[in-house]
């Protein structure tokens, strides 16, 4: 029996999170915790310590789909963990990043309204109004919130989707953090020694 | 006496997630660096956890030859 670690439990974080955000949308940005630290992780360790035993959605998808038994346990198609795919999907959810980023300048520059909405696989519009009264920060700092908590849940439910469909972890084989991470690992080990 | 079977990862398709690191039962498996999933043949026991729990589906068990 494998000993259990404090950060064994952090899949309670990914659930804390989106509770948080139905109540109040400026407690998304605590995802940039989750958008940060890999990458700081990885820059500065040369490994995948985050994914491997941070992720709190790594965790929450293989709790959900062996321990409660919702994964059909199939494997998923090759070419969603192919390189190409990969590569394109993250190249894909940075170009939504920026996108958020961008309707944030929009709003900071006073050229766009805030819109308390969030939107699903980037596209349904879903009111979240009641997360938010106009006057509790700049409307920048709200529409930040309202963008990445989009890009966020949309994420978790891509992955809840696939770990049902295919294996638990199966979001973590074309995760843009992933991704990320391991081509900026394979860059720092280029040339060290192979196991 | 070493086992039939020991787990052998596809290191071009492996993406580092880990989840064989999480199940393997004798701790055989490591993520190298970031990069991808290492197997201690010495210490698998070709259980094929790792195998069945891999998302990219790039560990398969080989026979051991024995000389």
């Amino acid at each position: 029996m494998k000993k259990a670690h404090w950060y064994d439990y952090l899949w309670i974080w990914s659930i804390i999170y989106f509770a948080l955000g139905f109540f109040n949308i400026l407690f998304a940005w605590l995802g940039m915790i989750d958008f940060l630290v890999p990458i700081i992780i990885a820059a500065a360790g040369g490994n995948k310590a985050f994914c491997n035993n941070f992720c709190g959605r790594g965790q929450l998808f293989a709790k959900l789909g062996s321990d409660c038994k919702c994964s059909r346990k199939k494997q998923a198609p090759k070419w969603l963990s192919s390189k190409w795919f990969r590569n394109g999907f993250l190249v894909f959810f940075l170009c939504m990043f920026g996108n958020i980023v961008f309707q944030t300048y929009l709003v900071a520059a006073g050229s766009h309204s805030l819109k308390e909405a969030i939107k699903l696989f980037w596209c349904i519009r879903v009111p979240w109004g009641w997360t938010y009264q106009a006057g509790m920060v700049s409307d920048w700092a709200a529409q930040f919130a309202f963008g990445f908590y989009s890009l966020m849940l949309t994420s978790t439910i891509i992955g809840i989707i696939v770990m049902v469909l295919y294996k638990p972890r199966t979001w973590c084989t074309f995760c843009p953090m992933g991704t990320m991470t391991q081509t900026i690992c394979k860059i720092k080990a280029h040339g060290k020694e192979t196991f | 006496m070493a086992s039939k079977n020991y787990a052998q990862v596809d290191r071009t398709r492996c993406v580092a997630c880990g989840a064989c690191r999480k199940v393997c039962p004798k701790s055989a498996v490591s993520v190298w660096r970031g990069c991808y999933a290492a197997v201690d043949e010495n210490a698998c026991v070709g259980c094929g956890l790792c195998s069945k729990t891999c998302p990219a589906g790039c560990i398969d068990l080989k026979e051991r030859i024995h000389s």
